[in-house]
């Protein structure tokens, strides 16, 4: 199963939760401190670890859908 | 309530009591830990206690199960009522947002040259000044200073907050059992409604103005809203910063060792960050009250319990955390739950964590820090918040270099 990941930067607050469920995936970015989409990431190989970066997210803004 | 069973897991643990702090209070997380995932005490009403990692994350997660709506500190027993923390979504999430405009990542950044140069003025001058009380002299002051800036506290009301804040937590710790919410509180929100007054005349362009003319749930705020929010960030807003400012600079002139490795590679200064958040945790403990049976650690909790979440017996046990008691900016601390975790997860961590790492970056421009007299500790104010109340230092080689 693979997922399309969507990080709304409006509401993103870089409390960096989802660099913690899936390190692979997220990261803040060092300037803006907003996280974004490791390039080159293949969301197919980490279902749980996105679901739990969906579900970490203090302010809700992530959101995985299934492709 | 009492527990369900008798043979339930028992611990005495007083938030409120003054004999919870340095270096005894870990001494009591382990003792409830040792007890059990979930220790019942039957001070102040009540409640367990929850000390393992994954049970503390795991009821941070969940608030459904595990509710704010009747307080985050013991007793729950609905007096408490600040704003966003002692509610539950729907409003708990608008309360929110409206708070991030504050705090936002875009609002931090912007702040970054206001930051840098307060901590410098404020280090400089303690330096020039030999040292002194490292929490009277700039712990205390930075976070003041950033009030002002951040929500537009007039300077002469920040001056305040530190003593109505001192009253507000003896007011809580003032009885043997019972504990005066609405009480203890009174000046501050009288403070806050004075605040508010000044803006309406005023007008001037600033957060406190902004929330003036605010909305939630398309109805303006009502004043009592407004007091509250603020309250929030005048107390919230600086006992933290506070405290992990002094506990980082407490931990450089008690373990020089560690002080050396910084200065020799400032770079690390995040990295010390993070773990004196996950070693010493300045925020300790926040409660819930169950919505329904629950189990927690295979300890059934009935619906409408109290219980108290250690977070800082969370960032301490061994199984998430290995020789956990060791201070070691090596190790990896992410995921640490000294901010909390989930949606009441600390609303300034951004700000906090910026803060810090400038603090310790300038501090490393000087001369090392020594120890210049003994270290005091707050107890845990509103059964939470520990940090020095006294740091005496001096700038200069350590004694042992001397002659």
């Amino acid at each position: 199963m693979s997922y399309r990941v969507d990080i709304d930067r409006t509401l993103c607050n870089g409390y960096g939760n989802c660099v913690v469920a899936a390190p692979e995936v997220f990261d803040l970015d060092t300037e803006t401190n907003i996280a974004f989409v490791q390039p080159g990431h293949r969301a197919d190989d980490d279902g749980p670890a996105l679901r739990e970066a969906e579900a970490d997210c203090p302010v809700g803004a992530i959101a995985l859908t299934r492709t | 309530m009492p527990p369900i069973s008798n043979d339930a897991a028992t611990v005495d643990l007083d938030p409120y009591s003054p004999d919870l702090t340095e270096p005894g209070v870990w001494d009591v997380y382990e003792t409830a830990r040792a007890a059990g995932p979930a220790a019942w005490s039957e001070r102040r009403g009540g409640f367990w206690v929850v000390t393992n990692f994954d049970d503390v994350r795991a009821a941070l997660r969940d608030p459904q199960t595990f509710s704010s709506a009747s307080g985050h500190r013991i007793p729950t027993d609905g007096n408490q009522r600040a704003i966003p923390i002692d509610f539950d979504p729907p409003l708990h999430t608008a309360y929110r947002r409206l708070m991030t405009e504050a705090l936002s990542p875009a609002r931090v950044r912007e702040m970054k040259p206001f930051l840098e140069r307060t901590i410098a003025d404020l280090v400089d001058r303690f330096v020039e000044a030999g040292g002194g009380d490292f929490v009277r002299d700039v712990a205390l002051p930075l976070p003041l200073v950033v009030l002002t800036e951040l929500v537009g506290f007039d300077t002469e009301t920040v001056q305040k907050f530190r003593e109505v804040t001192e009253q507000m937590w003896a007011g809580l710790a003032a009885d043997e059992e019972e504990v005066d919410f609405t009480g203890a509180r009174a000046r501050i929100y009288d403070l806050m409604r004075a605040e508010i007054a000044e803006h309406r005349a005023s007008g001037r362009e600033d957060f406190v103005t902004d929330l003036l003319d605010a909305e939630v749930d398309g109805r303006p705020l009502s004043e009592d809203e407004m007091i509250s929010i603020l309250a929030t960030f005048a107390v919230a807003g600086h006992e933290t910063t506070m405290n992990s400012a002094s506990t980082l600079v407490h931990l450089l002139v008690a373990e020089p060792d560690h002080q050396d490795r910084l200065r020799a590679n400032p770079d690390l200064a995040p990295r010390y960050v993070e773990e004196m958040l996950r070693h010493r945790s300045p925020a300790q403990n926040f409660a819930r009250r169950t919505t329904c049976p629950v189990t927690v650690g295979g300890q059934d909790i009935a619906e409408g319990d109290a219980v108290l979440l250690s977070l800082a017996a969370a960032n301490r046990d061994p199984g998430r955390f290995p020789d956990p008691d060791r201070f070691d900016p090596d190790r990896d601390a992410r995921g640490h739950l000294g901010f909390g975790w989930g949606i009441h997860q600390c609303l300034g961590a951004a700000l906090a964590r910026s803060e810090l790492a400038i603090l310790l970056w300038r501090l490393c421009a000087h001369p090392p820090l020594a120890a210049a007299g003994e270290v005091r500790w707050s107890g845990l104010q509103g059964g939470n918040h520990l940090g020095p109340t006294t740091l005496p230092v001096r700038f200069g080689p350590a004694c042992s270099e001397k002659g």
